[in-house]
């Protein structure tokens, strides 16, 4: 059992194998490339035969290979007597068509890939009948899909088959889309994937409320295959196709994928309402409606098509009925539509071959010049028509015995024996068009080509399947009984009703229906004859005015339309409405909780808390005052006047300042205060660089009504953002705090970490590894800093000198005893000399915040930003150049020294067996300054130190380093587009090393 | 008073992040003295290498529980799978810059460290346990994709997409922050279980909800979910095309890392609407994604607005996170790290050296110009669009699963039928590439890297879809996970 199961996967990956080997075939390597594939599908037809006294009377063959255990998914490869004969069907049929293709396709196609193709597509539908499981089955089915809008899209050249092919995957892959919804609700609802278990959780599935989602998911997928009302349109036009893709794809494979779908799901679901209605309706309308367009059409593969959607409607409406008969007719009729269908096809496409047209109304009379394919046609097309002795008419007749023999009292019971009459009718109605007007009549005398017999080799496949057309329509009982039996008792269970396949049942009802449908059938045609042999007859006269296809386009249409109308919608690309909606949806984040509460009364509503306020003192209000007049006038200012703007800013830093200090907070206000010294200089020194302002206060009163509107609801969204972070604020500081832990850094701070500045000791000490990120950090921010204004480039109006150097050159030119620039040079001469000064005294207190930090306000970080500050100043004295001649230690040194003593004092803990960043301290005596408390802790602060240095001097030489550049660029814009646009090393500002600077 | 679990370092958890510390301090002194930008790629790419092997080691070490001090650094399997994502990403995006970096003139020394450092960010997020170290994770990772988006010098648009992203982006970090400076509040921890943990039966889930929106807010920024989206198509179509395919894969993972936790552990415990005003956005994401995709015709915009709508599809697994969610969407972005890189690789060689001429017309006729090219990039759109036999069908259907199972069906449902809409897009693309004749000349920048970062995402990209399962069962996680820890 389990050596047979083994050969699953191997008839279903061989052709993928092959497959591969082909696409590598030279591009004129017919034979080569047909015979790899003929082989391919003959080893496929073996190998199935052999199989089958393995699945005989319902034996299933099952191998599992694990594929996502976690959801329970396994590939699992399964064989039973269904999906035996769809793969008889698969192989038989795939062989026959390749040996035909072998002889249609022309020797200047790319065949190689035609085949490949064509193989990677068989070995798709093999994986799909062989699934056990209906994620791997979808697997497959979506691969069927993509394949065939590569076969399908063969000739790519052509427009028809671009747009058939682009539908046919369109209206597919939908299906498919659906399919997996289908798939996935019976999953969750049933526990599995595995077709056996699923099949066998019917009940469960029934019972759930997602019975009906989930069937018509699972139906619109298999409709969209098998090309059922209302997704039938795409069908027909993929007959612009090679003719040997219709015949395997369009007959025997594709669309029966569908209905393999329907029937192997058919003990899950036939019997639900649902099920019922849906399927049958589909059914019988796609069997009447393609019937009838099938009668008008004027091309031959046209034809073919719509019968094929007509009998594709036949099976469905059987397999609707739910009843087991119908369930066996249906399964007999899928393999006699694929012998006849494929056959006609290919005759369809010899004539076409061999006449150069495809059209109905210019083809007449052949029979005289290949009166042998001409008399294999009739015969296919005699089946297809429902003539005796012929396949097609066993099961014809089983379809009308089922209906006649169908009660559930319902007005469709007594319709049904009529409306399948009517459609068997034009079933005979467009088989005697095909075979009287092509072969029959007057010698055609305006065809393309001198209409002759094919190759022998290109006929072998035709004269099989009609044969098999005729023995099984002869002695059906002999030929093909025991087939159907072993599919049947797959898809119904041991208690599958028995059947007698028989030529002749006697004079039955259905018999008679059956007669009636063939007169009715003949009559209609010589009736409309007129009309159908008119050649100037528009295309598709009534029938075609069910016209999906339109509403296919129209549906493509409105789909882009409302993928415009989004796009304009969501997608804007100015920043101002971006951050307009960034901060409504954080207001909106903010609100909702509150208004969920107002609604729905749930849990405690929030208040403020209960810890008492601290009373309002005059001094501080006012402090508190100064300072927001400062933010909210910064904000204002930002746009019309920037230095105020900025000198506001510094206002309220000195109001957070003030509050340090009267909360008692001395580290901080030390620390805030440095830093707001930097912050404030740096920028001073980049808005030299931006562009003159941009709007003017009378902008701001000359703006029109929208505008005020706009900037109305901006002020509005402000404030409330605004309003709700305070508040928020105010109800989260109003509460007890929750399990402080400064209690335990007060407590320790002496005794673990040797420094009484608690806060000190927590930097370097408790949290010294926070401190070791947040050093990286400032360290990563420098460096974007001084990569993003490295590469800025000034608006062109402030590029050259200021309004104001340029008033002094003009003093100093003006005069005989001035040099140009002396001015400018000896500007603000004693401020300069006192700062100049100010280097070592800076120093000095820098050096005293460090070394009292442990004990005392101060420490690393604020005595590194005091040092930054002496350096600023020096550059503020002396020029960029001045400095930079003298500066020994490079910015980027001062930044890795940082880092690697910070690091390496956490690793020396390790030295001594300690943890990473352990700290050890003691006191030293030193002459001069006294007791001084020394911690390895003071080694890691002197890192932040020289960090902090480091990456504010970068930050200042990018931005003076602009000045620089912009003077050597000369004045002119057009110097500056040479200059930016010539690379060069004196551009790399100095930083570290000597290989960094020039 | 004791303090645990403050100085408990696992080295083995924190190696992958410190290789990338270490090896973006070497790269940045090591470019101070290289001729051009390949030296240090090349330090680059050692040092991802190094930090792939630790993550790997400690991976299949089985140590599940692994954390870094007290929780707040997390080593468990999601922790280190996706840090093998980023890692992953990252060094795509290195072997795609090698050579377009000298190309297009942008061989400034600080590129790859700064990579390196954003690589580190996310790597950080990845793996936070705590809301603080994910603050930290997030602006290191930020910082330098702000420059990155600039890193094209005179050109108008790359500048604006650095100074968009960093303007947009702050307001993100300004969310986060703020929500959890609420969140604590509300719990008084920043440890993602003991928030979840003080929050039960609480009576400040207020607060806390607040702080959960204001969290998801400032996060589903990172992560480009709708209506906090909008930055994510400027940034891609301004900033260097090199730069987005980095941006576009470690970027998202780590937002999705740092969201997949929260959304595990924090929401259950806050007020209900909060899933829903989640499932409303991952709805909207998809819409807007898919359909504001369909309608570009510059490929790489097209990517930004495919990215959006990814990541709803990640949203979606958010929202399932309690049943199969998380390995669903760890999956999803391995795969998604693969293929999204992998097309934005072709991208760069079939662009001009200024990323210019990514219009659909430019991929005309590539099927026969540059055959390899376009199998490889049709495999990658096939897998975008979440065709079977590739990783992005596995991925969505294990998404999809998990959607459904935890009781969202129309939500899958909208996910699938928004799978349909993306195939158009896809597609269109395929088809350009082998249906249309090309009018411009052949395309002749070729780049061994890029091929081999190519190469390293296709087979990946079929890999994971031809045999998703042991990757998949890998990424599992447990109860602890969910509570977390």
């Amino acid at each position: 059992m389990t050596a047979a199961a083994s050969y699953l996967p191997v008839l279903a990956l061989l052709p993928f194998v092959v497959g591969m080997l082909v696409m590598f075939l030279p591009r004129h390597a017919r034979n080569g490339a047909a015979a790899l594939a003929g082989g391919t599908a003959l080893a496929g037809v073996l190998i199935t035969a052999l199989l089958y006294p393995k699945v005989t009377d319902g034996a299933v063959l099952r191998q599992t290979w694990s594929w996502l255990p976690d959801i329970g998914l396994e590939l699992t490869w399964r064989l039973d007597g269904l999906s035996w004969l769809f793969t008889l069907l698969v192989t038989g049929i795939g062989a026959l068509v390749v040996l035909y293709a072998r002889y249609y396709m022309a020797a200047e196609d790319p065949v190689p890939r035609f085949f490949s193709y064509l193989l990677a597509f068989m070995g798709s539908m093999l994986g799909l009948v062989l699934s056990g499981n209906l994620i791997q089955l979808l697997f497959f089915w979506e691969l069927t899909s993509l394949l065939s809008f590569l076969l399908i899209g063969y000739w790519h050249h052509n427009e028809n088959a671009r747009d058939g092919a682009r539908m046919a995957l369109t209206v597919t892959g939908l299906g498919g889309f659906l399919l997996l919804v289908g798939v996935l609700i019976v999953g969750h609802v049933v526990g599995s994937f595995d077709i056996d278990a699923v099949i066998a959780s019917r009940d469960v599935l029934m019972a759930s409320p997602l019975v009906t989602p989930a069937i018509l998911c699972l139906l619109a997928g298999a409709f969209a295959k098998s090309a059922q009302f209302p997704l039938h349109f795409w069908l027909p036009h993929a007959m612009a196709a090679p003719t040997p893709v219709s015949a395997y794809l369009h007959s025997a494979t594709m669309v029966k994928a569908g209905i393999y779908l329907m029937m192997r799901l058919w003990p899950l679901m036939a019997g639900n309402d649902t099920w019922y209605y849906v399927v049958s309706l589909a059914g019988l309308v796609t069997f009447l409606l393609g019937g009838i367009a099938a009668a008008f059409q004027y091309d031959l593969k046209g034809i073919l098509a719509y019968s094929t959607i007509s009998h594709l409607g036949l099976i469905t409406l059987l397999l609707g009925l739910s009843t087991p008969a119908a369930a066996v007719a249906a399964i007999f009729h899928t393999l006699n539509h694929a012998t006849f269908k494929a056959s006609l096809f290919m005759a369809a496409g010899v004539i076409d071959h061999e006449t150069g047209t495809r059209d109905i109304r210019r083809l007449s009379g052949l029979l005289r010049h290949m009166p042998y394919t001409g008399t294999l046609a009739i015969v296919a097309a005699g089946a297809m028509g429902g003539v005796p002795l012929l396949n097609g008419f066993i099961s014809k007749e089983m379809f009308l015995t089922e209906t006649l023999a169908f009660h559930t009292g319902s007005l469709l019971d007594r319709l049904l024996p009529l409306i399948a009459t009517l459609g068997s009718a034009f079933s005979v109605l467009y088989s005697v068009r095909f075979i009287h007007q092509v072969f029959f009549g007057p010698e055609a005398t305006d065809l393309p080509r001198k209409p002759h017999e094919p190759v022998s080799w290109m006929r072998l496949p035709i004269e099989l399947l009609v044969l098999i057309c005729l023995v099984v329509g002869i002695i059906p009982n002999l030929s093909v009984g025991p087939l159907l039996r072993t599919a049947v008792v797959a898809v119904l269970g041991p208690e599958a009703p028995r059947f007698h396949l028989e030529l002749w049942h006697g004079f039955t009802p259905a018999f008679m229906l059956s007669l009636v449908a063939m007169a009715l059938g003949a009559g209609l045609y010589f009736a409309l004859y007129r009309r159908l042999a008119n050649r100037e007859a528009r295309d598709r006269p009534w029938a075609g005015r069910v016209r999906a296809r339109r509403i296919f386009d129209g549906i493509m249409d409105g789909l882009f339309a409302g993928a415009g109308f989004i796009t304009r919608l969501a997608g804007t690309v100015r920043l101002q409405p971006q951050l307009f909606l960034v901060v409504l949806a954080a207001v909106a984040a903010g609100a909702a909780p509150f208004a969920y509460h107002a609604l729905t009364q749930a849990g405690a509503g929030l208040t403020l808390g209960n810890r008492p306020l601290t009373p309002i003192s005059v001094p501080f209000v006012v402090v508190w005052a100064f300072g927001i007049a400062s933010a909210a006038g910064a904000a204002i200012l930002a746009k019309f006047h920037r230095l105020a703007a900025l000198i506001l800013t510094g206002g309220a830093g000195l109001a957070v300042c003030l509050t340090f200090v009267w909360l008692s907070a001395p580290d901080l206000a030390v620390t805030q205060l440095l830093v707001e010294i930097v912050t404030t200089v740096l920028l001073l020194l980049g808005l030299r660089w931006l562009p003159a302002r941009v709007a003017s206060k009378e902008d701001l009163e000359r703006a029109k009504a929208a505008v005020v509107v706009r900037r109305g609801r901006d002020l509005v969204l402000a404030l409330l953002a605004g309003g709700g972070m305070a508040a928020l604020a105010l109800a989260a500081m109003t509460r007890p705090p929750t399990g402080g832990i400064a209690q335990f850094f007060n407590a320790n701070a002496l005794e673990g970490g040797g420094g009484r500045n608690v806060v000190n000791v927590i930097l370097v000490d408790f949290r010294g590894f926070d401190t070791m990120g947040e050093i990286t950090v400032l360290a990563i921010v420098a460096l974007t800093v001084f990569a993003l204004l490295r590469r800025f480039r000034p608006a062109r109006e402030v590029v050259g000198s200021t309004r104001q150097q340029r008033r002094q050159d003009a003093y100093d030119e003006a005069r005989a005893d001035r040099e140009v620039g002396d001015t400018a040079r000896d500007y603000l001469f004693v401020p300069r000399v006192v700062m100049h000064l100010l280097f070592p005294m800076i120093t000095l207190l820098a050096i005293h915040l460090f070394m009292r930090g442990h004990d005392e306000p101060g420490g690393g970080f604020a005595a590194g930003v005091a040092m930054a500050i002496a350096f600023i100043i020096q550059y503020m004295a002396r020029g960029t150049r001045w400095v930079e001649e003298r500066l020994r230690v490079l910015p980027l040194i001062w930044i890795g020294l940082g880092l690697l003593l910070a690091a390496a004092t956490g690793l020396g803990a390790w030295f001594f067996g300690r943890p990473f960043l352990t700290s050890a301290h003691g006191h030293v005596h030193v002459p001069l300054l006294g007791e001084l408390s020394l911690a390895s802790a003071t080694l890691f602060d002197l890192g932040v130190f020289s960090l902090v240095i480091g990456a504010t001097v970068i930050m200042l030489i990018a931005l003076a380093h602009q000045s620089i550049r912009s003077a050597r660029s000369g004045h002119s814009a057009e110097e500056l587009e040479g200059a930016t646009s010539a690379p060069g090393p004196e551009r790399t500002p100095k930083l570290g090393g000597e290989a960094g600077g020039d | 008073m004791s303090f645990p679990g403050v100085l408990d370092i696992d080295w083995n958890v924190m190696a992958p992040a410190v290789s990338l510390l270490i090896t973006a301090i070497v790269a940045l002194v090591f470019g101070l003295s290289a001729r051009d930008s390949r030296g240090p790629a090349a330090v680059a790419l050692i040092g991802v290498l190094t930090a792939g092997i630790f993550a790997v080691a400690h991976l299949f070490s089985g140590n599940e529980s692994a954390a870094s001090f007290g929780l707040r650094y997390l080593g468990d399997v999601p922790a280190t799978a996706l840090t093998l994502v980023i890692l992953l990403g990252t060094a795509m995006a290195i072997l795609v810059s090698w050579d377009q970096l000298e190309r297009g003139g942008m061989g400034q020394p600080e590129y790859y460290p700064l990579m390196l450092l954003s690589a580190l960010g996310a790597v950080v997020m990845a793996s936070a346990g705590d809301l603080i170290t994910l603050i930290l994770g997030l602006e290191i990772m930020s910082l330098p994709a702000y420059a990155l988006s600039a890193w094209r010098t005179r050109d108008r648009q790359s500048e604006e997409a650095g100074m968009k992203y960093f303007l947009l982006g702050a307001f993100g970090s300004a969310m986060l922050i703020y929500g959890t400076a609420l969140l604590y509040g509300a719990s008084g921890s920043f440890v993602y279980g003991a928030v979840a943990a003080a929050l039960q039966g609480g009576n400040l889930t207020l607060l806390a909800t607040a702080g959960g929106a204001l969290v998801l807010a400032g996060l589903g920024f990172k992560a480009a979910l709708a209506p906090f989206h909008q930055w994510a198509p400027d940034v891609y179509t301004g900033a260097p095309t090199v730069v987005v395919t980095f941006m576009s894969v470690v970027i998202k993972v780590g937002a999705f890392a740092a969201l997949l936790r929260i959304a595990a552990t924090v929401f259950p415990a806050l007020q209900p609407w909060l899933l829903t005003a989640l499932a409303v956005i991952v709805a909207l994401t998809l819409v807007v994604g898919n359909f504001t995709a369909l309608m570009q015709r510059g490929l790489k915009r097209m990517l930004a607005y495919s990215s959006v709508a990814h990541a709803g599809y990640l949203g979606l697994a958010l929202l399932a996170a309690n049943h199969g969610g998380v390995a669903a969407a760890a999956f999803y972005l391995s795969v998604y790290a693969l293929m999204n890189a992998g097309a934005f690789a072709v991208l760069t060689l079939v662009t001009d050296a200024s990323d210019h001429g990514d219009d659909l017309e430019r991929f005309a006729g590539l099927g026969r110009t540059r055959p390899g090219l376009a199998a490889a990039m049709a495999v990658f759109m096939l897998s975008l669009g979440g065709i079977p036999l590739l990783g992005g069908f596995t991925g969505k259907v294990l998404v999809f699963q998990a959607t459904i199972d935890a009781g969202h069906v129309w939500l899958a449902v909208l996910g699938i039928a928004t799978s349909v809409v993306a195939l158009f897009y896809y597609f269109r693309v395929i088809a350009y590439m082998y249906f249309r004749e090309s009018s411009h000349a052949p395309h002749t920048f070729r780049s061994t890297p890029a091929r081999v970062a190519i190469a390293v995402a296709l087979v990946g990209t079929v890999l994971l879809g031809i045999l998703p399962g042991w990757w998949h069962t890998l990424l599992s996680v447990g109860p602890r996970f969910l509570a977390g820890y």
